[in-house]
């Protein structure tokens, strides 16, 4: 991070004095942080640390009401409410993947995964059926273009989500929890994906409990606790020799 | 003729103000002429030999003074007991329907001199104690609702007068015990109650009243002509002539000696009358129909309204949905058809649609409003967080899922709204209900039209709920709502 400054491209995360209240609890009390082109963060620590509200403000799924935030050349402006227009531009460059995959049910795979590159971006429908088609492809689901959610299983459905994440071409991808619903044997799976997507290039944020995949996949790790970014580095110096007090903790328990 | 009541019934037109009443039958060439078949025998009725073509002694009656005025006479079928507000609501010219003179229709409307007179006759249970209407106080006396016997009854305050919509069923409710006797005119006495083994006539002369033609307070060179009319017919004895052929007396009947003779044929539950059934369940059916394609799309705008609009109109549509719940369906039908008539003149057809469609349309609200609310929170995010529009979000992902929710309590509601549909016959529409009651009086028997009229709404309601059924199967959201091959699928 503190190679070359002379050379170096504009973040494509810069996150400033970011602060969000939830009524009287503060849940992020002043967040810094910048994610380059390509990195894959790893966000990690103790339930209630922030790690998921974090994500969630960086694609204007939750409000902040102080700092700065810009995401992929946009900035969002504090208190900015969820369905608020000024949002769309945004969420058309930044991908997300959810705990609970949310398919929509009554759409098939294909249809989950075309549906926003069509409705959003108004792009040619055989272009974005063949691109849909690839990316089920890819996340080992050539099979099953037709199925519907409730005929696949829970690590079959997240990996329908992200391709569906992923048709919209998005410049960043956020991703929450995305193995916290599986059965374990499922998770395997579905970390497989994300790492393929890690080594080719994909700029993703990734809010998880698999130590073993931050480990592996993850170019840095931070450490959410109690609203703050406690550690920000690379996986062996985070988890080998961290430096707060809490962090160690939380890697005694993990 | 069957078809064209119910022609009339569909483009009922208003009255021009700019020409006077009779230069616009004259006009038109028609005397169009209002009454309840209900009603049943002498006044109008089906025939019962060709239940197509209709009969009585008021049909003749209108055919003689519409060729007096060198026009055709045209039937218009209205709910008796609501002649009075369509007149005045322009659906046709004139009432001529057993309407008596009664002091209420003054100055309400305008009646000619009377066509025909009658007493008021009390019949009661063979053997019973009491025979006059001082002894009956404290007794329940059936009548006919806003009939002159009503008026006379409520001068007995002691009386406790029972109401109803048709005349056979009094003499029903006396025979059964249901009530102490029945006080009704001397047509329908003789007819309908007399013929009854178990009654008999107690007192013939409780009081004497008239039949009028009931016209528009506006229409006066209609009423003279009228009037004119009744007068030659009367003294050229062709009306005493109507009357010798319907076995009526020209003067008021003081003892049962007149009834109908026993070669004249009663209507039976034939083929034709199979047809009107036919016919009444279609009406309903389209009713039904249209009343849902309006109350569906209508009650998912409330539903938005309520969920995503700014504060007035979450509170307009609040209101609606309470104001239409809340109030009977019945009152909505009367006042779009009755009381708004001087302003919007709606077809009967018309006018139901879109009562029990606004009316439906209400509970239609809240059922689309439970389905969307009912989605997961994680749904309307996923739609956000891929960039669609609220708009987007809306009509690609939500409303498809809530549809599916909605689906049972939609079907559920048509359901209802098949059989509520009766209701429109208080606005004139003829359905299934309506098509019962007056076959029953033309048949004397409520048991086989009253199987015939359930059969065919269940006719109509069951593949109505087992084709709701199948639709929810094959748009099945989930494992568990998906019928049998989409779970093998899913192994």
């Amino acid at each position: 991070m503190s190679g070359i400054p002379a050379a170096r491209v504009s973040p494509i995360i810069e996150v400033a004095g970011l602060v969000k209240a939830h009524g009287a609890r503060t849940v992020l009390r002043g967040i810094d942080a910048q994610v380059e082109k390509g990195e894959t963060i790893a966000l990690v620590g103790p339930s209630g640390g922030g790690k998921s509200t974090f994500l969630r403000c960086l694609n204007g799924l939750n409000s902040f009401d102080q700092g700065s935030v810009r995401v992929a050349g946009l900035i969002l402006a504090p208190r900015t409410p969820a369905g608020a227009r000024e949002l769309l531009p945004l969420r058309a460059r930044v991908g997300m993947v959810f705990q609970g995959f949310n398919l929509f049910p009554h759409l098939t795979a294909l249809e989950n995964v075309c549906l926003a590159p069509l409705a959003v971006k108004r792009e040619n429908p055989a272009t974005v059926a063949e691109r849909g088609r690839a990316l089920l492809t890819r996340v080992g689901l050539g099979e099953r273009f037709q199925a519907r959610p409730f005929e696949l299983s829970g690590g079959q459905q997240q990996r329908v989500a992200i391709a569906r994440a992923l048709a919209m071409q998005p410049e960043v991808l956020l991703l929450d929890e995305p193995t916290s619903a599986l059965d374990p044997q499922l998770r395997g799976e579905v970390l497989a994906v994300l790492k393929d997507l890690a080594l080719a290039g994909n700029t993703m944020l990734v809010v998880t409990h698999e130590m073993g995949f931050a480990r592996a996949v993850a170019s840095r790790i931070w450490v959410f606790d109690e609203g703050k970014l406690v550690e920000d580095g690379p996986p062996a110096q985070v988890c080998e020799n961290p430096r707060s007090e809490r962090a160690r903790a939380f890697f005694q328990s993990a | 003729m069957k078809n064209l009541a119910l022609l009339l019934l569909l483009f009922g037109s208003a009255p021009s103000s700019a020409e006077s009443a009779l230069a616009r039958v004259r006009r038109q060439g028609e005397l169009r002429w209002a009454g309840d078949l209900q009603g049943g025998e002498p006044y109008v009725f089906r025939d019962p030999r060709d239940p197509s073509k209709l009969v009585g002694f008021e049909l003749d009656l209108a055919n003689a003074l519409a060729a007096k005025l060198g026009v055709r006479a045209v039937f218009v079928q209205n709910d008796w007991s609501n002649l009075v507000p369509s007149l005045e609501r322009g659906d046709f010219a004139i009432i001529l329907n057993g309407l008596e003179d009664t002091p209420a229709l003054h100055g309400r409307i305008l009646i000619s001199r009377p066509y025909f007179n009658f007493s008021e006759q009390l019949v009661v249970r063979k053997g019973a104690p009491a025979r006059t209407l001082e002894e009956l106080n404290g007794h329940r006396v059936g009548t006919l609702t806003s009939s002159l016997a009503h008026a006379i009854l409520r001068a007995h305050p002691a009386i406790t007068p029972i109401l109803y919509g048709g005349q056979e069923e009094p003499y029903r409710d006396l025979e059964l015990g249901r009530t102490d006797a029945v006080l009704l005119d001397s047509v329908i006495a003789i007819r309908y109650g007399l013929t009854k083994p178990d009654l008999e006539l107690a007192d013939p002369d409780v009081a004497r009243g008239s039949y009028v033609i009931g016209l528009r307070l506006a229409d006066t060179d209609l009423k003279a002509a009228l009037d004119q009319g009744l007068t030659e017919l009367q003294q050229s004895g062709a009306l005493a002539e109507i009357y010798l052929r319907w076995k009526l007396p020209p003067e008021p009947a003081i003892s049962p000696t007149s009834g109908p003779n026993a070669d004249e044929p009663q209507a039976q539950f034939d083929r034709a009358q199979l047809g009107l059934f036919l016919r009444g369940a279609w009406v309903t059916l389209l009713v039904s129909f249209l009343a849902m394609a309006l109350a569906v799309p209508l009650g998912l705008l409330l539903a938005l309204a309520r969920l995503y609009g700014g504060p007035l109109s979450r509170l307009l549509a609040h209101a609606y949905v309470e104001l239409f719940r809340g109030t009977p369906v019945l009152l909505q039908l009367y006042l779009l058809y009755y009381g708004l008539a001087p302003l919007v003149h709606l077809s009967a057809l018309a006018a139901a649609v879109l009562g029990l469609g606004m009316n439906y349309a209400a509970y239609e609200a809240e059922v689309h409003r439970a389905a969307l609310g009912s989605l997961p929170i994680g749904q309307a995010e996923a739609a956000a967080a891929l960039g669609l529009s609220r708009g987007q979000s809306l009509r690609l992902v939500l409303l498809p899922q809530a549809l599916r929710i909605a689906l049972p309590a939609m079907t559920n509601d048509l359901i209802a709204l098949l059989k509520d549909s009766s209701l429109v016959s208080v606005i004139t529409v003829v359905e299934l209900t309506k098509q019962m009651t007056i076959t029953a009086v033309d048949v004397r028997s409520w048991a086989l039209p009253g199987a015939v009229c359930g059969g065919l709404y269940f006719a109509l309601s069951y593949p109505l709920a087992r084709l709701a059924a199948r639709l929810e199967a094959k748009l099945a959201l989930s494992a568990e709502q998906a019928p049998v091959p989409a779970l093998k699928v899913a192994a």
